[in-house]
């Protein structure tokens, strides 16, 4: 598929994300499509599985700048609501917020690790 | 750290910028950024900044600095260089998620430029990081101007201060020359005069808190004692055996002709150097018992400066050899000095000259 169709399944803003990349369409694919291989969810979830809520709170605070500079909005809106959640110290809420981080993730990371973009 | 590949500049341009992030993409999206602009620095923490800024940082335009990174992060490193004083050469600019307001505060206490939201608008940052860094160069620039011109003028004012002396000097050199001396004698009395003022200055004596600045006039306008005897006729300036009477009375107003001489130089008004010549020409031969002349002044009637150059002249004379006598001794000429042989002068005047040669000599009048 053509990488303006991936973007548009991924509900990126095409045009915004160029411009945050100057206009370089190379350098902003190039980082898009190594996002599968970022190693920042892999921490979260290891912080998640050991109950360390501060690595947490850093992991997902990373993904969301991450999300945010590759345009992929819902990614950043579910990281940005769980450091909230940390910080304001809701536990309740963890477990429910980490799960649509996670299911977010692996939607975008699987998409685009299948995608043959030309 | 890919800051390796930097290639040289002409001097003084600054034509880096550094990026300071742990994540790559986000040095990736400012380098973008400003890539036409600047060769670009990227340093993944704080040591590495600091460690590029001290290679470079007379070439850094700005840095644009994350602040939650390992090993240092932004404010330790903002701490380092407000401590070295760099922050009022470059301009740096936090690049953070976290705009909560105890952390802008403690960013722009530190002396951060300004403060720039992510996810970073390439567009934005570019604008504001120009405005600021035209402003520090501007004011660079400014700074340097003024430096080179304060320099100029400091020299240009020497200049002018040398020209003056040796303008001077060559005015007594040739009226010295006329009475078959060799310059020398003006340059001595002038060195001795200096001297014998600080003596004063230092033992503090009444009216003798004189800054370096006026000694230093007072020393060049003692050249100038003599410059009236231009306007005396060969035959009396020259005559070997003794002036009689009325010779002598013609060889005493070189000091009032000197006055008249120095009032025909334009700068005479206002330049406090040929104010303190004017009363060295008319009062160098007062005495301190008011027998000198020409308006026998006495005591503390006659102008300081005039009563020091006196003296120096009179020990000069004694000490060299003229036409009409071989040289005193030092010891010789302080004696006939202290005894009255040679005028009269301010005991304390006395006081100080003894001691510029004899550190020990008794204080007896300050």
């Amino acid at each position: 598929m053509e990488f303006q169709e991936l973007c548009a399944r991924l509900s990126i803003d095409y045009t915004a994300t160029l411009a945050r990349f100057s206009g370089n369409e190379g350098l902003f694919r190039r980082f898009l499509l190594r996002f599968p291989s970022d190693g920042t969810f892999a921490k979260l979830q290891a912080a998640q599985a050991a109950g360390d809520l501060t690595g947490m709170e850093n992991s997902a605070h990373t993904l969301k700048g991450v999300s945010a500079n590759l345009g992929l909005g819902k990614l950043q809106t579910a990281c940005d609501q769980l450091v909230q959640a940390i910080r304001r110290g809701d536990g309740t809420a963890v477990p429910g917020l980490y799960a649509q981080v996670e299911q977010d993730y692996r939607e975008a990371a699987e998409l685009l690790a299948t995608a043959e973009v030309r | 750290m890919e800051g390796c590949q930097i290639s040289p500049t002409p001097l003084g341009a600054r034509d880096l910028l550094l990026i300071v992030d742990d994540m790559e993409l986000n040095r990736a999206i400012l380098s973008e950024a400003f890539r036409e602009d600047y060769q670009i620095l990227e340093a993944e923490n704080g040591l590495e900044a600091l460690s590029l800024i001290n290679q470079y940082a007379p070439r850094i335009a700005a840095v644009l600095l994350d602040v939650v990174m390992p090993e240092m992060d932004g404010f330790q490193l903002l701490e380092e260089l407000k401590g070295r004083s760099l922050l009022q050469q470059i301009p740096v600019f936090l690049i953070t998620a976290d705009c909560s307001e105890e952390k802008m505060h403690r960013g722009y206490e530190l002396g951060v430029m300004d403060i720039i939201g992510k996810p970073v608008v390439p567009y934005f940052v570019r604008r504001r990081v120009r405005s600021v860094v035209e402003l520090f160069q501007a004011r660079e620039q400014l700074g340097r101007t003024v430096d080179l011109q304060d320099r100029q003028l400091a020299r240009q004012a020497l200049e002018i201060q040398e020209l003056n002396r040796s303008i001077i000097e060559s005015l007594a050199t040739a009226i010295e020359f006329r009475s078959g001396e060799s310059g020398q004698h003006v340059r001595r009395i002038s060195a001795l005069t200096g001297q014998l003022l600080r003596q004063l200055r230092e033992e503090g004596c009444v009216g003798c808190a004189f800054s370096d600045e006026i000694i230093e006039q007072i020393s060049d306008a003692a050249i100038l004692h003599d410059v009236g005897k231009i306007a005396i006729p060969d035959q009396i300036l020259n005559k070997p055996g003794r002036l009689t009477a009325e010779e002598f009375e013609l060889m005493k107003t070189h000091t009032v002709k000197g006055c008249q001489l120095l009032e025909q130089i334009p700068q005479y008004r206002t330049n406090p150097l040929y104010l303190y010549a004017h009363d060295i020409c008319r009062h160098h031969h007062e005495r301190w018992d008011g027998r000198g002349y020409p308006d026998k002044l006495a005591g503390d009637e006659i102008p300081l400066w005039a009563h020091v150059v006196a003296l120096a002249d009179v020990y000069d004379a004694l000490t060299n050899e003229r036409c009409y006598k071989p040289p005193f001794s030092h010891q010789e000429a302080m004696e006939m000095i202290l005894g009255g042989q040679c005028g009269v002068f301010s005991p304390a005047l006395l006081s100080a000259f003894c001691r510029l040669f004899d550190p020990s000599a008794p204080d007896v009048s300050c």
